[in-house]
């Protein structure tokens, strides 16, 4: 009886077992095409282009990482993809791919078409790093002779990741993307890359940010206002401060390093429209000090504050204005903010917000503490006078 | 006499090994006897001396002859160990386990001399369970040897020996083995009962009786233990554990054997409990490893590319150029050559044991390398995979059984079939007792007192109690001050 019951079990089981488990399938590592980043283009005839870079093992004595350029056309994003089948024999394979970059074109037009594909595969992941190839087609970047010997994906990859340090551009991910395209009151940012040429020929770099308005890509901020942008969305964790200062009718360049900072927004309502005053508190190490002030003393370091604090206003409401009068695209995500604090004022402004934003007041208060000067404390004076 | 020796010669036609002795006292003719003994089996001094010098020479009046017997054996017969036997059976038997028979003429009676002295190894150290602490001495081959070295560790009238022979044909004698005041009532009664119903013409081994008894027949796992260690047997007597001792063995057998104990060793309770802790989980993990590594490897490689780290994905991908089988098939292989080695090296003698394992695991891997026969992360899933499983000498069979079943499993349904058959694992687990204990501690039967000595070994200040299932009797371990010191 104990028998029976238990072939009735296992007849149970198995039919649940073979049919209940989901989408995975058999395939070996030998047969895929590990796809490693794509660069997508507007090819002729409305078509997309992509190019693909696909990550190649080779072994030998010496086990190496290599890759290859692959190009493909289609009439959608996937259809161009498994075009790809036809070209290297192996199926594409995308959970592994970690960059996608794309051109000012499709930017422009189609970059709610190369999202709804990244968004919907199974295979894509969201954590996919998004780049808009600044004044050239987004394939010449991938097909750049890669400086060092990794995959060019990868190695731009590391270089978004480690951008922090310098905030000149912020790495956007296809989640970060979605959630800004479909967040009330911001506008979704790509960091840009270009070549960069060096003595031995190009090689890739992450500067500056494209900025979109819903959808479309409406242009460039450069590495500075990008920095700018970023104090403001508080994505400061690191980078530099490079300005002139005054000192005792001497004129001596200062670089601050950033330690930390933290930003608030804060929204005042005048007859209804609102307006935003931004403070941002920082913290500086002394870097870098040009010029022979002497000691540092408590004066000294009063002024390099000040002059920092008038610095920062002064840059960031000047991006604040560029955006505002260029691009007229709320990149910095005051709407937002006005939507999260206040969410019923912000229903009644809502459908003006892409009115009322160019004419936004905002008012900038930074804050700047000089945390210390570093392993010196003096400077060094030319001459052993 | 003539009678009973003559039906004696008959039981032991054609078995030459089985000596007659005929005597005849010096000064009174009529005392006439005989000794009937196997060669090889007895202590000649004892029986050349104390027994038939004594029975020539001496002058022992003779009164009736039935009487003359008993006065021999009180007056004349020098040795520790007699006693009188009348039925055939009773003499056959004492002859052949190795003893003497003497037979006097004119009694219906025998007496039976114990000048049984068989050869044996002496006492080593155990090799199957060797520790770096803790005693050298291993159970032999001798029943009573092994009774010696466990009476000898616990001086307690509460420990208790009980004797029975099993085997129709070879008669081994056994022995029950527990201390009476902590050892559950009901364990003893049902290991008695279960010996009782065993019916089989031999016992070579306690490998046969652990076999013929043991709950859940057709379970990979062990629901009775062993041991070679009398310090590690002593320690479960004092937990209420029964013992079985098989004459002929050096392997002790213990009941109920639960599931912590597969990763228990005897050192693991003389050593630093942090220590001893680490180790434990250490072989916890190797048992985990052993099970799941290849299985989860080809799931991996083979339905989830996803879940692996991309320069990891690649470096893998870069070993599985050019190699000819599929992931599945090349785990197949090397684990079937590993087991091959392991096989080879445990049936050689030592010396070509280590030659088998140079040319195994060297000159077999590193040719099949380089040879674009294997891939080498295979070479590291299975070397690590077949190290892992021989550090729990005790679960190893089950892990090699079941590793086949996961690596079958994950090559037809991935990683979801691996937690498929994790799942079917544990619920066997789960179900499977030992002598009315739950294998595995349950919601319902777990204790906060009986896990202290499972996963991790506590302190022993601090397992003040005995395991709730199995000793429930008399709980309690050591006084309620016992640790010094705090």
């Amino acid at each position: 009886m104990a028998c029976k019951r238990k072939i009735i079990a296992l007849l149970l089981i198995v039919p649940l077992l073979t049919s209940l488990c989901g989408c995975w399938n058999y395939r070996l590592l030998e047969d895929m095409g590990i796809v490693a980043g794509i660069a997508i283009d507007k090819g002729t005839d409305d078509t997309f282009e992509l190019t693909m870079e696909i990550a190649e093992a080779k072994s030998g004595k010496e086990r190496m990482v290599d890759s290859h350029i692959i190009h493909s056309f289609g009439n959608t994003i996937f259809d161009a993809v498994r075009d790809g089948i036809s070209i290297i024999g192996k199926k594409l394979y995308f959970s592994h791919t970690q960059v996608v970059i794309v051109s000012e074109e499709i930017a422009r037009n189609e970059m709610i078409d190369v999202m709804d594909w990244m968004n919907r595969d199974s295979e894509t992941r969201t954590d996919i790093e998004l780049f808009v190839a600044k004044g050239m087609p987004a394939k010449d970047i991938l097909m750049v002779e890669n400086p060092s010997d990794n995959i060019l994906s990868f190695t731009l990859e590391s270089m978004i990741e480690n951008e922090t340090n310098l905030s000149k551009s912020r790495k956007t991910q296809t989640w970060r993307f979605a959630n800004d395209l479909v967040s009330p009151g911001i506008s979704p940012q790509i960091p840009a890359v270009m070549l960069w040429d060096d003595s031995e020929g190009q090689t890739p770099m992450t500067e500056g940010t494209a900025l979109f308005h819903n959808s479309a890509f409406v242009g460039f901020l450069d590495g500075a206002d990008t920095k700018n942008l970023l104090f403001v969305q508080d994505n400061i964790d690191g980078g530099l401060l490079t300005f002139p200062l005054n000192y005792q009718g001497e004129k001596i360049s200062v670089s601050l390093e950033i330690f930390e900072n933290q930003t608030k927004l804060e929204t005042v309502w005048a007859d209804s429209v609102p307006e935003i005053n931004i403070t941002i508190k920082t913290v500086v190490a002394l870097d870098e000090l040009q010029g022979t002030p002497g000691e540092i003393d408590g004066k000294l370091i009063a002024a390099l504050e000040q002059a920092a604090e008038v610095y920062l206003k002064q840059q960031i409401e000047a991006t604040i204005r560029l955006v505002q009068n260029r691009y007229a695209c709320d990149t910095f995500g005051f709407g937002n903010h006005i939507y999260r604090t206040e969410p019923r004022k912000w229903k009644k402004i809502e459908a003006d917000w892409d009115t009322i934003f160019p004419k936004l007041k905002v008012t900038v208060s930074p804050k700047v503490a000089l945390k210390n000067s570093a392993t010196h404390e003096g400077t060094i004076s030319g001459g052993g006078s | 006499m003539e009678e009973n020796l003559a039906a004696l010669r008959s039981v032991f036609e054609s078995d030459d090994m089985i000596r007659f002795r005929m005597l005849e006292n010096k000064s009174q003719r009529a005392i006439q006897g005989c000794v009937i003994y196997a060669e090889g089996m007895i202590d000649h001094q004892i029986l050349d001396e104390y027994v038939i010098e004594q029975v020539i020479s001496s002058d022992v009046p003779r009164y009736t002859r039935s009487d003359y017997l008993e006065e021999l054996q009180k007056k004349a017969l020098i040795a520790s160990n007699l006693c009188l036997a009348q039925k055939l059976e009773k003499i056959t038997d004492a002859v052949l386990v190795g003893n003497a028979v003497l037979l006097l003429d004119g009694s219906p009676k025998a007496i039976i001399i114990h000048c049984k002295n068989l050869k044996s190894r002496a006492v080593e150290e155990a090799s199957s369970e060797q520790a770096v602490r803790g005693p050298r001495d291993g159970f032999t081959e001798q029943l009573l040897v092994n009774l010696s070295l466990i009476r000898r560790r616990v001086t307690s009238a509460d420990l208790k020996f009980q004797y029975r022979y099993i085997g129709r044909v070879t008669k081994t004698k056994v022995c029950i083995c527990y201390l009476k005041n902590i050892a559950s009532d009901q364990i003893v009664k049902e290991l008695e009962h279960r010996l009782n119903e065993l019916d089989i013409d031999g016992i070579v081994d306690s490998g046969y009786i652990q076999e013929m008894i043991k709950d859940s027949p057709f379970s990979p796992f062990d629901t009775i233990g062993y041991s070679e260690r009398p310090d590690s047997i002593v320690g479960k007597l004092l937990e209420g554990r029964v013992a079985l001792v098989v004459d002929g063995s050096p392997f002790v057998l213990t009941v109920p054997f639960v599931f912590p104990e597969l990763f228990q060793t005897p050192e693991d309770y003389y050593n630093n409990f942090i220590f001893a802790s680490f180790n434990r989980l250490l072989r916890i993990f190797g048992a985990v490893l052993a099970l799941f590594v290849p299985a989860i490897y080809v799931s991996l490689t083979n339905f989830h590319q996803e879940l692996l780290p991309t320069p990891l994905l690649l470096s893998i991908a870069a070993g599985r150029y050019d190699v000819p089988f599929p992931t599945v098939i090349e785990a197949f292989l090397m684990l079937i050559v590993f087991e091959i080695l392991r096989e080879a090296g445990a049936r050689m003698p030592t010396a070509i044991g280590q030659t088998v394992s140079i040319v195994g695991a060297l000159v077999l891997g590193e040719a099949a390398v380089d040879a674009k026969f294997i891939a080498p992360s295979m070479i590291i899933i299975v070397a690590l995979t077949g190290i892992s499983a021989l550090m729990n000498a005790k679960v190893q069979g089950a892990i090699l059984v079941l590793r086949f079943v996961f690596l079958i499993l994950a090559a037809f349904m991935g990683i979801y079939g691996v937690i498929f058959g994790a799942l079917c694992l544990v619920t066997h687990l789960m179900s499977i007792r030992s002598f009315g204990v739950p294998y595995m501690l349950t919601e319902g039967s777990i204790r906060y007192e009986d896990i202290k000595d499972t996963l991790i070994r506590a302190p022993w200040w601090y397992m003040r109690l005995r395991p709730q299932l199995i000793a429930s009797k008399n709980r309690t371990r050591m006084g309620r001050h016992a640790k010094k010191g705090t």
